[in-house]
């Protein structure tokens, strides 16, 4: 059976990130019609080369059209679809009939799969939905394993799962507390996360209702035996650094599923890697009946920074053993780092020297995104990522 | 022809009576969510053979649609149901059926494609414009219900919003709502936790009176969840008033406000 590994880009960079990393797709927004408002978001000549780019690696690209369309947002609806069918997008993921109308009406040949805007929890939402032409739904965040088990018993759609990323902390889609709060429409991109404001409840502590981040890692296994087909990374905003991360931690957990030696240890590790990485709390949630206090946060809008990734290798001397790099985060000679990437595995070494690249020796890179060369004492390649050293 | 449809906040319904109302919504026991009172099977099928009853269902069901083909056979088959989880659509007879995508159903092209698909009668989205409502009155044919005067609610989780907060902080949690104030804008929200999950309402009344000419053609929902008794009382004295908002602690929230959704677009 063949398991997908699906990751969000924000853009360009970030496509071809995940890609090289291991995903096996992307889901991207257009510059309208997402659920992302706010984000850079593809024009459709970046849609093009992003296609180009995944089907020459033999993996796909999906595009979100999954906002909730209001009468003024149809006017261009029917034209922006064409484009992505003519381009060759492998999938659109929906939420408004407004769209498959549109995409019977024109009898587009693109695929289209149901967003989890739509909170699928059953089986006879599906079947509804594969009546109208989905060959796959995005379950709603709240299904139980037991919800997962029925559904997977009873039918041949295929069925995608959020494993890792922020929650709302309702079901999908029935959320309008932004609007009503901040006049910013929520099922139109422009969710100002009021679940994420506090609230005075009369008690002697603020309110909070935001949920805790998801993390599926301990549960993978499960998840891939249950015959679930895609696993979904959230995160369409999140830097380069955090896609190519956790794309590397869940492409060799998955890879060591399907090769059948996946250890508790390679779990541990990967998953003090995953909470460096995010910048909130987070727990498996609903899919192993939790739903209590356990799976809610309660710092207000307090987030963590993450200052891990310390360079980007931009190309490397074989004779040498030195690399150009990019910084990111400060570093400094004597520091204990740590190297990964597409084709390179984590690997740990001393940094011996910090050169300009007006041959100045520095004691430590200190400029963001100033161009130094380093000792890296074994091969690495363009595009794999320094971070400080886990452990 | 429109239908005035009382969604109660009282187990008698006799005592709508005396304001002319024949028609309800009962909210379904175990199927619902977020209201003052519940109807069991029984009661429903005993107030439809004196009243008009529509049967609300709107929670998202999971394993727990498996048994409900067996349930529906139970009612009264004069019952109709407004139902959130599109999986009933399966299961409900199509005459029978009123679709109530809270928040989602926006436009007209999308109710006109359901009933292309035969699901004719839809709730519509009460977060909109009247002139995003008056298109699409001009533009379909379907059946449209709208919640016209009630205090929307605005979030519906699975989550335990009320007893998580209390367990946290050791509070007693003997309490299961809450009025929350927005610290910034001084919005308040009403929570409530009950056992399927938990619901937000906005704190003010939602009234469309102003605009009612131009929803002639809406079936009306009048929604007196977490209503006072004495606008309660205000509402059913006035319930074709187009004035009726100027006499209740109420707004017209989105209906002259368009909502904005990409930052650079807000002023």
């Amino acid at each position: 059976m063949k398991y997908e590994l699906l990751l969000p880009a924000g853009d360009l960079d970030r496509l071809k990130v995940a890609l090289s990393y291991g995903a096996d797709a992307v889901y991207i927004g257009g510059e309208n019609y997402n659920l992302r408002a706010n984000a850079n978001n593809f024009t459709l000549e970046e849609i093009k080369e992003g296609v180009s780019f995944a089907h020459k690696l033999n993996k796909k690209v999906y595009v979100t059209v999954n906002m909730i369309f209001h009468n003024e947002d149809l006017d261009g609806l029917d034209k922006y679809l064409k484009e992505l069918d003519k381009i060759g997008v492998d999938s659109l993921i929906i939420s408004d009939f407004a769209v498959i109308e549109s995409i019977k009406r024109q009898k587009l040949k693109i695929p289209f799969f149901i967003s989890t805007q739509k909170s699928i929890t059953n089986v006879e939402t599906i079947n509804f939905y594969k009546s109208l032409g989905a060959y796959r739904v995005v379950l709603a965040r709240e299904c139980t394993r037991d919800d997962i088990v029925d559904i997977k018993s009873k039918t041949d759609v295929e069925v995608e799962v959020f494993i890792h990323g922020a929650m709302c902390t309702s079901y999908s889609g029935r959320c309008v507390m932004s609007n009503y709060v901040t006049k910013r429409d929520s099922n139109r991109g422009g969710c100002s996360q009021v679940c994420r404001f506090s609230f005075d409840a009369g008690e002697k502590e603020e309110y909070n209702f935001a949920s805790k981040d998801l993390n599926m890692i301990d549960y993978l296994p499960d998840m891939m035996k249950l015959g679930i087909e895609s696993y979904k990374i959230e995160g369409r905003m999140k830097s380069l650094y955090y896609i190519a991360t956790v794309t590397n931690a869940y492409r060799t957990i998955m890879d060591k599923v399907m090769e059948g030696y996946l250890d508790q240890e390679t779990i541990d590790y990967y998953k003090m890697i995953l909470n460096r990485v995010s910048n909130r709390e987070n727990t498996p949630q609903f899919y192993g009946n939790e739903n209590d206090e356990n799976i809610m946060y309660y710092s207000g809008r307090q987030e963590y920074s993450n200052q891990d990734f310390l360079a980007l290798v931009l190309s490397y001397d074989k004779n040498n053993k030195c690399a150009l790099v990019e910084q990111r985060n400060r570093f400094s000679v004597y520091d204990e780092v740590e190297v990964f990437g597409p084709h390179t595995p984590v690997k740990s070494f001393k940094i011996d020297y910090i050169k300009t690249e007006n041959d100045v020796f520095e004691k430590s890179a200190s400029h963001a995104q100033e161009k130094v060369f380093i000792n890296i004492p074994f091969e690495v390649r363009k595009g794999d990522i320094i971070r400080v050293k886990m452990s | 022809m429109q239908e005035k449809i009382i969604l109660p906040n009282k187990k008698d319904l006799k005592y709508y009576e005396k304001y002319g109302i024949d028609t309800f919504l009962l909210p379904f026991m175990e199927f619902s969510i977020g209201f003052d009172i519940y109807f069991n099977i029984d009661e429903i099928n005993t107030y439809a053979e004196e009243y008009t009853i529509y049967v609300l269902i709107n929670r998202f069901l999971h394993k727990e649609i498996n048994g409900f083909s067996e349930i529906y056979k139970k009612f009264n088959k004069k019952v109709k149901f407004i139902v959130e989880d599109i999986g009933l659509v399966n299961i409900i007879d199509r005459d029978r059926l009123i679709l109530y995508e809270n928040h989602i159903l926006s436009n007209y092209k999308a109710i006109n494609f359901l009933y292309d698909e035969d699901i004719k009668n839809v709730v519509i989205n009460n977060d909109l414009t009247y002139k995003e409502l008056e298109e699409i009155d001009k533009k379909t044919k379907s059946n449209i219900y709208y919640f016209y005067v009630s205090k929307n609610m605005i979030m519906y989780s699975r989550r335990y919003l009320v007893t998580s907060y209390q367990d946290h902080y050791k509070y007693d949690n003997s309490k299961k709502n809450y009025d929350l104030i927005e610290k910034l804008s001084n919005n308040v929200l009403e929570i409530k936790e009950e056992k399927y999950g938990s619901t937000v309402r906005n704190n003010s009344i939602f009234c469309a009176s102003k605009y009612r000419n131009k929803l002639s053609k809406f079936h009306l929902i009048y929604d007196f969840s977490n209503i006072d008794d004495i606008n309660e009382k205000m509402i059913l004295e006035n319930l074709d008033n187009e004035k009726l908002c100027n006499l209740i602690d109420s707004d017209y929230y989105f209906l002259e406000n368009e909502i904005k959704y990409k930052v650079g677009d807000l002023k």
